[in-house]
Order: structure tokens, then C-alpha cells, then sequence
């Protein structure tokens, strides 16, 4: 969980700089949209394993 | 509206201060990470709000996780205790509590009001 | 001079990156990782994003900058602080140095506030929709 959160704000640093460095814009917008992407993804995840409260003990 | 401008006011200094706590705190975690030896003695630690609103809480709860040493856990059912988990405590946890009731809560209590 | 403070930045930047990664692996429990996560992961971002802008030619590249650096910043925090619940309430190992308050045990069983709005017929043994009682997730 953790490990992924921070995977996907690394990729974003990885976008931005990687646009930086080649030029293209568009991987600015890719970085944007993943920004707020990669939040819904450790929300949806986080309430899941919160839900399966009793039913799993891991 | 001049208690609008001066809550303006308020958070652009709540937002200096939120940039300067983020650094402090990152090289804080730096250094507990690239030490050889990492001996840090975690805590968790509750700490009672003052602050009502969900604005406000919201606000106290984002700035702890991104402040030194300090992570939010959860909040209570009631909304007036906050569940802290703090890296650096050490023993005791009155420093992390008067941390979050002297420095945080006045200045988010002067942006949202309440 | 603005080039040289730019690629100072960039890699201060990817420092404080590097810290979090080392730190996810380092670390011993979920709330420590999330610590160098969250903070040092978010600084990284911060600080690459102020380069950019302080690199940027055009308006539009620098808003593109701060939509980023304002949609990590305001997202990061709640992220972590989803995670760090979740973990909580389904009893992760912790690190065994870890000393709690004794105040923090019921927040382990969080009380599930009854929905009015729901009809209370044997059928619906559990509410199936979002719960009533977290008044901050996102």
C-alpha cells in the first residue's frame, strides 16, 4: 500500500522531469491527470482493506 | 470583509510556516533513515482538538502528517481526539501534544474561525 | 543564474526522492514507511515542481507546475492518513519499540453510528453503502 502511493508519486516526478528533459508537453498533462489519478487509486484501496475489517486479518 | 482579508492573511502565513515545517521535517526523516544505527522509539499518542469544524479538523490533520516526526492515524468517532503517530517521541508524549496545541491549532483556529 | 538555482533544486529534489525509497525499504512498519513516504516524497515533489517553474518559458507550462505541486500537496496527506487507518484497524504488526497511549485502544473498534436513513428490516443485515462515521475521506 505504502510502496504504491509512493510509486505512483515517484512516476509523476518521473513524468514531469522527463518532460522537462525531452520537451513534449503532452507528458505535462499525463503527470497532471496521474496526479489526481494516483490519489483515487490509494483512496479506493485504503477504504477496501477497511472494509474487509473482521472477515481477513492481515 | 476585513476579517476576510485578515483570515486571508492568516493562511499565507499558516502556508510560510506549512513550507518550512515540510522541510524540517523531511530532513528530520532523512537523517532517521540514512543513519546506520536507526534506534527511533515510535509512539502513538492522542491528542484532544480544540478545533469544531470539518474544515478545520481537516486542516490539523493534513498539517500533522506533514510536520515533524508526525503522521495522522485517525480521528474519533466524536471528532474531538486526533490519534498521532509520532516517529521521534522518545518516552513521553506531552511534547508532541503541546507541539500540536501551541503551534498548530491557534493558527488554523485564526484561518477557519472556530 | 536561474539555470544553475533550477538544476540545484532538480537535484536537491531527487535526493529527498531517492530518501523515500530507501526509507519504504529501511523502515520497519507501516507507519514509519509512511512517514518517508509522505514527507520526504512529498518535498521531492515540491521542490522538482518550483524548478520546473522557475525553468518555465511560457504562463501555460508554469500553471502546468502548479496544478501539480497543488494537486500532490492537498492529495498526499489524506493518502497517507487513509492508509495508516486501514492499517490500524486491522492490527498491522507494529514495530515492538512502539510505546502507545492507553487512550488509543478504541479507536481500534470505531463506532459504526447507526444510519436513520436506512429502514432497519432483517433483509439488510449491513448497510452496504459508504459508512456513516468517517467525516474526512477525500
Amino acid at each position: 500500500m505504502v510502496a504504491l502511493d509512493l510509486v505512483s508519486m515517484l512516476l509523476v516526478v518521473f513524468l514531469v522531469v522527463f518532460k522537462l528533459v525531452s520537451g513534449v508537453d503532452a507528458y505535462m498533462y499525463v503527470a497532471i491527470g496521474l496526479a489526481l489519478i494516483a490519489f483515487l487509486a490509494t483512496v479506493a484501496f485504503a477504504n477496501f482493506i477497511d472494509r474487509a475489517e473482521g472477515t481477513d486479518d492481515d | 470583509m476585513i476579517t476576510f482579508l485578515w483570515r486571508c492573511l492568516c493562511l499565507v502565513w499558516l502556508l510560510i510556516v506549512f513550507m518550512r515545517d515540510l522541510v524540517v521535517s523531511s530532513v528530520q526523516v532523512a537523517r532517521a533513515v540514512l543513519s546506520p544505527g536507526y534506534a527511533a522509539k515510535p509512539r502513538l499518542v492522542t491528542i484532544p482538538l480544540t478545533v469544531e469544524s470539518d474544515a478545520g479538523i481537516t486542516m490539523v490533520a493534513n498539517l500533522i502528517t506533514l510536520t515533524p516526526g508526525t503522521l495522522t492515524v485517525d480521528v474519533s468517532a466524536d471528532r474531538k481526539t486526533l490519534l498521532v503517530h509520532d516517529l521521534l517521541a522518545g518516552d513521553s508524549s506531552e511534547a508532541t501534544r503541546e507541539g500540536v496545541r501551541q503551534g498548530i491549532e491557534p493558527r488554523v483556529l485564526r484561518v477557519t474561525g472556530r | 543564474m536561474t539555470e544553475t538555482l533550477a538544476n540545484a533544486l532538480l537535484l536537491v529534489g531527487s535526493f529527498f526522492c531517492l530518501v523515500a525509497g530507501i526509507g519504504v525499504v529501511r523502515l520497519n512498519d507501516v507507519f514509519s514507511r509512511m512517514h518517508a513516504a509522505t514527507k520526504a516524497g512529498t518535498l521531492g515533489l515540491a521542490l522538482i515542481c518550483i524548478a520546473i517553474m522557475l525553468l518555465a518559458d511560457t504562463w501555460l507550462h508554469l500553471a502546468e507546475a502548479v496544478f501539480v505541486f497543488l494537486f500532490m500537496i492537498a492529495s498526499a496527506p489524506v493518502g497517507a492518513h487513509l492508509i495508516g487507518r486501514a492499517a490500524f484497524h486491522n492490527y498491522q504488526p507494529m514495530d515492538p519499540k512502539t510505546q502507545a497511549d492507553p487512550e488509543s485502544e478504541p479507536f481500534r473498534h470505531p463506532v459504526r453510528l447507526p444510519d436513520s436513513s436506512l429502514p432497519t428490516s432483517e433483509l439488510v443485515a449491513e448497510p452496504s453503502h459508504k459508512s456513516p462515521d468517517d467525516p474526512d475521506n477525500g
